[in-house]
This record gives C-alpha cells, sequence and structure tokens, in this order.
C-alpha cells in the first residue's frame, strides 16, 4: 500500500484527500516538540502538491521525508498562533 | 467594535473586540450578529462569567460607557474543546440597536464569500478590526487551509492551546492572527 501510495502522481490528489491527509498527519504529530501547523500545498504553477508543516527552528524532531505518499517540508513557524493580538496599553 | 462585558481576573475590561457582521438564520428571523467564538463566546475569556452581554467600543479604548448591545446566544463550540472544528458565536442584539452592514465607510455585497475550493488561488486581501491602535487593520489571508496550534488567552492572564482543524492564516505586522472557515468538518 505503501509503493502504491508512492508511486502516485503528486498532482492527482482530491481536495477531499488533501483534507483527509491534512487532518490525519496533524493528529499524528501534534504533541511533537516545535510541531505548530500543516497544509497540503501545491508546488508553483500546476506543481505536484507537499505537506507544508510548521515548525519551529532548529526542528527538534526528524519528520518523515514523506507521509501517504507526498513529500514533507519544513518551514520555520511560531511554535502557536495568537488568536489575538496582546492588548497594547498607553500610559 | 464589539467585545465581551464583564470583567477580566483582574477587575478590568476584556481586551478583545472585533467585527461582529449581520447574518439571519436560514429559517428567518430577527438579524443577529456573527462574530468568532474566541471573541465573546464559549472560546473567549468572558466564557463561564454570567455576563453574556456585548458591548460595543465606541472611543479609542475600551470605557465603562460603551453601550451594551445585545448578549451571545449561541457558540461553536458549546464549550470549549481541545478540537476546533468551528469558531464562531451569534449575538442576539437589543431592540434599539441596528444593524449596518459597512466596511470602511463602504456598504458591503451582503454576500459570505465562500474560499473551499480555491486552496490553489492567490492570497486575497482581508479587512478586520481589533483592540489595538489602528484598529481597523488588513492582511492576506492565505487560501490554503492549515490545520494548526492557537493560543487563546483566558480571563487569568494564561493561554490554552487549542488544535484547530481548520483555519487560515492572515499574518499581521508583528504576530500572527488567525481566521478561521465557517464550513462545518
Amino acid at each position: 500500500m505503501a509503493t502504491m501510495a508512492a508511486m502516485r502522481p503528486l498532482t492527482d490528489v482530491t481536495a477531499h484527500e488533501r483534507e483527509d491527509i491534512r487532518l490525519e498527519f496533524y493528529r499524528d504529530h501534534r504533541g511533537q516538540p516545535g510541531f505548530g501547523s500543516v497544509a497540503v500545498r501545491r508546488d508553483g504553477d500546476g506543481g505536484g502538491f507537499f505537506i507544508d508543516v510548521g515548525a519551529t527552528a532548529p526542528p527538534p524532531h526528524d519528520w518523515e521525508s514523506t507521509y501517504r505518499g507526498l513529500p514533507v517540508r519544513v518551514s520555520c513557524v511560531p511554535h502557536a498562533v495568537n488568536a489575538v493580538a496582546p492588548a497594547q496599553h498607553t500610559a | 467594535m464589539i467585545y465581551p462585558g464583564g470583567v477580566n481576573h483582574w477587575g478590568q475590561s476584556h481586551e478583545v473586540g472585533s467585527y461582529g457582521a449581520p447574518v439571519v438564520r436560514q429559517d428567518g428571523g430577527e438579524p443577529l450578529l456573527l462574530t468568532a467564538a474566541h471573541v465573546v463566546g464559549s472560546l473567549s475569556a468572558a466564557h463561564g462569567q454570567e455576563a453574556t452581554e456585548v458591548l460595543l467600543a465606541t472611543g479609542p479604548a475600551v470605557s465603562s460607557a460603551d453601550p451594551r448591545i445585545g448578549e451571545v446566544v449561541e457558540s461553536h463550540p458549546d464549550a470549549p474543546t481541545q478540537e476546533i472544528e468551528l469558531d464562531a458565536c451569534l449575538v442576539a442584539v437589543d431592540e434599539h440597536v441596528t444593524l449596518a452592514q459597512v466596511v470602511r465607510e463602504t456598504n458591503t455585497s451582503k454576500q459570505p464569500r465562500d474560499i473551499t475550493g480555491q486552496e490553489d488561488g492567490e492570497p486575497m486581501v482581508v479587512h478586520k478590526r481589533g483592540i489595538n491602535h489602528p484598529h481597523l487593520t488588513s492582511g492576506l489571508l492565505d487560501p490554503t487551509p492549515s490545520s494548526l496550534l492557537v493560543r487563546l488567552p483566558l480571563g487569568d492572564g494564561t493561554f490554552a492551546e487549542r488544535d484547530y482543524l481548520r483555519g487560515y492564516l492572515l499574518p499581521a505586522e508583528k504576530v500572527e492572527a488567525v481566521s478561521v472557515g465557517f464550513r462545518p468538518l
């Protein structure tokens, strides 16, 4: 099954599958040191999809190179994003 | 800008505010205000307090003179959960309140914009309003959904980190803010 997934064209991933992959990756990896976010993106104009992992730098965790047949790339982000900006107090 | 009534752990006004968008339920009825649950609803610092009233900021900063415009009637989730599928709440406005569809002194189309299916699209301009100066800001929303860890302020000065299953990143000037989709999983 893993071999079939690896052979799959990276451009042939439906929106439903991308959603499924993103949620599964998130639930599999939350709690890993430095992990903050994940998205499934398309590489350039019409390129293949890849898994974009947002993690703190330096990477505290060795991420797998592929996941469900899609390459995994790690970019540097804060550990968690803030839903609201901290209030600014004026004197 | 609307924000929760009541006070925080230190007896101060809550320091989170946002737009409220007029909406009606599918079966009609009185107009309601739609905003994020992390602003005035179940995911906000005001959750759990007896007061569920919502105030309207009328000056450069929140004030005890700010008027009440309504109260929270529904949140999703109903109560704080670790996984967040939808971060939204509805506010029923008081009889004397008139709702308008104006952003930046311009009438809006009154039509919601569904960005699902546009994952590969260009970033889109989004206007947002917050508690901090200059209050009204804009940013470029990334249309690719992300699952991400989001830090939400609690009333005692601490934060809760929750799992947003479908968020849309909207980089801000100094910190990252998150806007969440309204389409249930």
